[in-house]
């Protein structure tokens, strides 16, 4: 991918070399020309991201059920990568984190139901989602992977042998691994459970061969349990940035905006770097470029 | 070959208990929800307003015909959406299992309050009671240890249905099983300590409601 046109060299390595910030301003841009009634709306005072600074509270959908990236601590906190980045968000807004928990399936209707104003779980960003929320730019950077048991890696000596119509992949429902699956994998058969050590357990118990999920949370599952092995799925093109979404429309531009500013700022003050290395130390930090063209 | 690992869950043991305070607060003001409502819909089809009854005998049979999740779901989603408003996890949990069990307890008062002895209810009425102190002073104390029994059983239907609620992310004692299983990736022991503190609940309830029972009955 040619990235002539563009320059980066006043910035270094940690810009991006293509601006994801002309992809945002080029997206407002469009919404504003579709709709100018709502532009008309939005330039005046009241919008989602006054209403949330004037109540000094940030309600942020969590998903508490996916370790690293959000879980509860023994005496019941929200704990985890997530968690760490909303109260950053909210501490630079001068708010207040609320931190309201959901199911995965739930988590997108919730946003639609106004019972928070962002989801900031982690959430991969695929086209379908796209169509029905406003993404803000990547804060993070999903890669899959097969879980298995030891003495089944064998069995699975490169990745192709698990597009077979014999393999049964266990996937928590609404996972964006789905998509790589039915790309990469189209003649295994995908069963879906409501949470994501549901799918694990199914695989323990030879219900289903394998289970598929983020490389994060099932690297720190085999640690925990002995005789499993985890399996990357490092086909290019199979890994996708995660973002922050809300809902679209005049009333989240001026949040939408901000929230881009603020994920800049993410990544110049190195904040991207410490929190991914606090939550997944196995893992070397990816490169912000890979965010552009998902490798 | 698995290996058990039930101290792993010693450390978790507060989310757990903390589970079980928010079931019994669920399980208990849903019970009165469902108690007030189920009064309401009992009246309603007892009334001779013909629209009061239909209105009644409708709602009834629409919270009879669909499953509690489905109601739940239906209530914290689709009727937030509908109405614009944002309607907090616990009220549609408590409002759901309040208003579903309402409709089952309505069954049970219209059944209480007609089998109260017709005699009694003519010879207050020739004594010059009114209708309201008739109903106060005669129908509900008979229908009261009427209904009691099976009204007891419907709140250790209601403390096992509040697991139910878990789908709305409300960290009652199913729910925080689950998160317990996410931070130790034990599942198996986890489990099996909620489905025993369930059981072992359920049971000195069973006991207490056997209890109730004899009381009603006694006299008689």
């Amino acid at each position: 991918m040619s990235s002539t046109e563009y320059d980066d060299t006043k910035l270094g390595a940690i810009m991006p070399r293509r601006s994801l910030a002309g992809l945002s301003l080029t997206a407002a841009a469009a919404t504003l020309i579709a709709a100018p009634a709502a532009a008309q709306a939005a330039i005046s005072a009241s919008g989602r991201l006054d209403r949330i600074l004037k109540a000094g509270k940030l309600r942020a959908g969590q998903y508490l059920s996916y370790r690293p990236f959000g879980f509860k601590t023994p005496d019941g906190k929200p704990a985890g990568f997530d968690v760490d980045l909303t109260t950053m968000l909210a501490d630079d807004m001068g708010v207040a984190p609320e931190f309201i928990d959901n199911t995965w399936e739930g988590i997108i209707p919730g946003l639609l139901a106004d019972k928070f104003d962002i989801i900031s779980a982690n959430l991969a960003i695929t086209v379908k989602r796209a169509l029905v929320v406003q993404y803000a730019l990547p804060i993070s950077f999903t890669s899959s992977a097969f879980l298995v048991r030891a003495n089944q890696a064998t069995e699975f000596t490169s990745l192709k042998a698990f597009n077979h119509p014999s393999v049964t992949i266990s996937v928590l429902i609404q996972d964006a691994v789905h998509h790589i699956l039915t790309r990469f994998f189209p003649k295994a058969k995908v069963v879906d459970f409501n949470t994501a050590d549901e799918a694990i357990l199914a695989m323990l118990t030879n219900k289903v061969t394998c289970s598929a999920a983020e490389i994060s949370y099932l690297t720190e599952f085999s640690q925990e349990h002995q005789g499993l092995k985890v399996i990357p799925i490092d086909i290019p093109g199979s890994s996708s940035p995660a973002a922050m979404a809300m809902v679209p429309g005049a009333d989240n531009i001026h949040l939408l905006s901000f929230i881009n500013t603020w994920v800049h700022f993410y990544y110049w003050t190195g904040r991207f770097q410490t929190l991914w290395q606090k939550w997944t130390p196995w893992s070397p930090v990816p490169k912000v470029e890979k965010f552009l063209a998902p490798v | 070959m698995y290996h058990l690992h039930f101290e792993a869950l010693l450390p978790y043991a507060p989310l757990l208990i903390r589970g079980l305070y928010v079931t019994f607060y669920i399980s208990i003001v849903a019970m009165a929800v469902g108690v007030v409502c189920g009064l309401l819909f009992a009246l309603a089809r007892l009334s001779p307003l013909f629209l009061l009854h239909i209105v009644a005998r409708l709602l009834i049979d629409f919270i009879r015909g669909v499953p509690l999740l489905v109601l739940l779901i239906f209530i914290y989603y689709g009727v937030s959406i509908f109405l614009g408003i944002n309607i907090p996890a616990m009220v549609a949990a408590i409002s759901g299992l309040g208003i579903f069990y309402g409709a089952y307890l309505a069954e049970i008062f219209r059944a209480g309050i007609l089998e109260v002895d017709k005699g009694q209810i003519e010879a207050a009425k020739s004594l010059g009671m009114g209708q309201l102190r008739v109903f106060q002073r005669v129908v509900m104390p008979h229908a009261f240890r009427a209904v009691l029994p099976p009204v007891t059983n419907s709140f250790i239907s209601i403390f096992k249905d509040s697991s139910l609620v878990s789908v709305l992310a409300i960290s009652e004692l199913t729910r925080a099983g689950q998160e317990v299983v996410i931070a130790t990736f034990r599942a198996f022991e986890t489990y099996t300590v909620v489905a025993l503190t369930y059981y072992s609940i359920a049971t000195v309830l069973s006991f207490m409601s056997s209890g109730v029972e004899k009381w009603v009955r006694r006299g008689q």
